[in-house]
């Protein structure tokens, strides 16, 4: 048995100890879950002020790495990982930066997708020097693992676009979903549903203006907000769904009964790590899902094949959601088509297989196949 | 009556000297887009670098050589320049790759990227130092500030230019490649019964395209399965190549090596069962790849570029990222085994490649073409 030391940045809040991410959450659970069913020992380090939480039974979450932040990086938790994981057998980077400077000998990043691909990135790095350093540390993060896994393509193809010569520093391991969420239809309304962040870089602005064009034209559809937001936006949100009687905020997680009640998904991500966890999930439920594209959403649908890539103007979602209201079987068959792409090619069961191949590659151990618990 | 005059600059549709025709992907991409630009009543002329030629693209299309080589930091400004000047004529303007439409562009114009082509490694042999990567960047983020908007094959190139420059995003459209479903379709059921498992090498016999590793893979493969033929169809960049490759054919049994015109394609890919696309990089949305795909055949093919637009690993094909021999042979072995996997792969190909049909491009790009040239963008 190996102890695996898991470094992220967090997982839940340093302040109030609260999940932060569902998606982040749930991957951060099945990683676990693999590697006890490996027979492992697991324990995560994250930012924090010297609290302990728990991920799973007998696996905690050290919330003690220093929170200080410089050009976008964390040397200082990344060295305090090291100092205090000491014990650990072999260590994974949940969050690539947190691999700058330096890394445990035996070790796995993982990107979860593309940070700098927000206009505001250059508020956050607003000179030329500062973005170039940071670019030279993400480099340095990229090569120090044995391995970095990227979630998203799109990763893989920006760096190894910026840093020719990567090729073999990646490893593709999408994301997953469970497909037995692909349950039966609930006879409702038409309903479109915005599950993702209630944030200007999950399109939400875009969608708001493309439902107010939408619901005029078409008011026998139902129009769902259910993604957490900050209280300004959710106040703003929930005034603005007041003037329209089919729609609705209630930011509940996405779950299959929430799912069943709706015909169509919106993804109009526009920078940064994108939903892709829930995306996949409303592709196994059978939904059309319409997506943006960014956030890594591009790499799991396949253009009006499993599902609609548009560009994330309000114009380009009316586009695309009134082809799919005038258009049943067009929805029927994206939806079909997402949930026999999801069974064989993002299923839960292919994700671990994946990452246990990854982790005998990388680590050296040996070990049969778990099944999924 | 024409609804408007287009110009279209290219770096070269025919070879520079005006006596051999390219036939790449490049130059089928440049057919269809004239006959679909025909099609919906404009007026089509070319640009390309020549000697001060003139030849047709097609019949009525008239095909302008330039003579100028300038090609500093990968970019032809004297080029952009003489276009400008000498199509002043014309209502809208392509730019066939997006570095032409560097330093300035017509005022309502499109340019299209084909994909990345700078994640080599050789590819610090063109621009060898910071400085000339910078000057790079910056001619580059020049040309894809002129046009209204850009048309990018993949989502691969969107994505790097977001993450390079984030104020881009507004310009950007994917529109992916295209395969002509009537061309290349899925063959009767019976034609695939029989003993033997073919495997179908269909690209240029370049490192970037993976020929190195599939050869490594098939010599070992060829002596391990009995029933395995392997046949490599594509020209490599000089008759040098093509030699060394005709000799490792002839040097094993069930290997071959031979080239055939785009037009006799259908019936290759017809005839094999696996169908190998190991690129490395400088990959779009292949039209091979697609062509694979069309004609129902389970194709292995690397995660770069577009490709990841158009496989979904384990569903319609398999994805290698990265592409090495182990992961190449390790793919190939189970499909050989496996001829139910080849099969279901091979049908969820098919599915996939009618989202790609001809007629969906012809859709897509009309939509772009009308917002740009008559909406303003």
């Amino acid at each position: 048995m190996a102890f695996v030391g898991i470094a992220t940045l967090r997982l839940l809040d340093p302040r109030t100890q609260h999940v932060l991410d569902a998606d982040r959450w749930r991957h951060a659970t099945e990683l676990t879950r693999l590697l006890l069913d490996l027979g492992h020992r697991v324990a995560w380090w994250q930012l924090g002020g010297g609290w302990r939480g728990e991920l799973l039974p007998a696996v905690p979450i050290h919330g003690v790495l220093r929170g200080d932040c410089q050009l976008l990086t964390w040397p200082r938790a990344c060295e305090d990982f090291l100092e205090r994981a000491g014990g650990v057998d072999a260590a994974i980077y949940f969050d690539l930066v947190l691999a700058y400077p330096q890394v445990h000998e035996s070790s796995i990043a993982v990107a979860h997708g593309i940070d700098c691909d927000d206009p505001l990135f250059e508020c956050q790095l607003p000179t030329a020097e500062e973005r170039d350093e940071w670019k030279r540390r993400i480099e340095m993060a990229v090569r120090n693992p044995r391995k970095v896994v990227a979630t998203d393509i799109g990763f893989i193809h920006w760096a190894t676009a910026t840093w020719p010569g990567l090729q073999h520093a990646f490893e593709y391991i999408p994301g997953f979903a469970i497909p037995s969420w692909g349950v039966d239809r609930a006879d409702h309304p038409l309903t479109i549903l915005f599950p993702g962040t209630l944030a200007p870089e999950h399109g939400i602005s875009e969608t708001i203006r493309a439902m107010e064009v939408l619901l005029a034209r078409h008011p026998h559809v139902r129009f769902w907000l259910t993604g957490p937001g900050t209280p300004a936006v959710l106040k703003y949100l929930a005034a603005w769904v007041g003037r329209y009687p089919g729609a609705r905020l209630d930011p509940r997680p996405l779950t299959a009964e929430l799912l069943r009640e709706v015909d169509i998904v919106l993804f109009p991500v526009k920078s940064g790590h994108g939903p892709a966890l829930a995306c996949l999930q409303a592709m196994a439920a059978g939904k059309a899902v319409v997506v943006g594209y960014a956030g890594g959403l591009t790499g799991l649908v396949l253009q009006e094949h499993t599902g609609l890539i548009v560009r994330q103007t309000a114009d380009d979602l009316v586009e695309a959601v009134e082809e799919l209201l005038a258009n049943h079987p067009l929805r029927e068959s994206l939806g079909r088509n997402a949930q026999e792409a999801v069974a064989n090619g993002f299923a839960l069961e292919q994700w671990r297989k994946r990452w246990t191949r990854l982790i005998a590659q990388v680590f050296g151990w040996e070990g049969e196949f778990p099944c999924p618990g | 009556m024409s609804r408007g005059h287009v110009g279209i600059l290219t770096t070269y549709h025919v070879h520079e000297d005006g006596t051999r025709i390219i036939y790449g992907g490049a130059e089928r991409y440049a057919l269809e887009f004239t006959r679909m630009l025909l099609e919906m009543g404009y007026d089509v002329a070319w640009w390309q670098i020549g000697s001060g030629w003139i030849q047709e693209v097609t019949h009525g299309v008239p095909l302008y050589s330039i003579p100028l080589q300038e090609a500093a930091y990968q970019t032809c400004p004297a080029l952009n320049q003489a276009f400008f000047e000498q199509a002043r004529g014309i209502d809208y303007a392509v730019y066939f790759s997006t570095l032409l439409a560097y330093p300035q562009a017509f005022e309502r114009s499109i340019a299209i990227s084909h994909g990345i082509y700078w994640d080599y490694p050789t590819w610090e042999t063109i621009v060898p130092t910071e400085r000339h990567r910078r000057e790079w960047r910056q001619r580059w983020w020049m040309a894809l500030n002129g046009p209204q908007r850009v048309v990018c094959c993949d989502t691969a190139t969107i994505r790097f230019i977001t993450a390079t420059w984030p104020g881009l995003v507004g310009k950007l459209e994917y529109i992916p490649n295209f395969v002509d479903l009537t061309a290349f379709y899925l063959p009767d059921e019976d034609d695939g019964e029989r003993d033997e498992v073919r495997v179908l090498f269909p690209r240029r016999l370049t490192s970037v395209r993976g020929v190195n590793e599939t050869l490594a893979v098939m010599d070992e493969l060829l002596e391990k399965f009995p029933q395995l033929e392997f046949y490599v169809v594509g020209r490599g960049h000089s008759d040098h190549q093509e030699r060394d490759m005709l000799r490792w054919a002839a040097a094993r049994a069930r290997a071959y090596y031979f080239w055939r015109p785009a037009h006799l394609m259908p019936s290759v890919y017809r005839n094999v069962d696996i169908v190998l696309v190991p690129s490395k990089a400088s990959e779009g949305t292949s039209l091979s790849c697609l062509e694979a795909m069309a004609s129902g055949r389970a194709v292995i093919a690397g995660g770069t570029g577009g490709l990841t637009d158009l496989i979904i690993d384990g569903y319609n094909g398999l994805l290698l990222r990265p592409l090495t021999v182990s992961a190449l042979r390790d793919s190939l072995e189970r499909l050989v085994n496996d001829p139910q996997l080849r099969r279901s792969l091979g049908r969820r190909a098919r599915m996939t490649a009618e989202a790609f049909g001809l007629e969906r491009w012809k859709v897509r790009w009309q939509r772009v073409i009308e917002r740009v040239f008559h909406r303003g963008g």
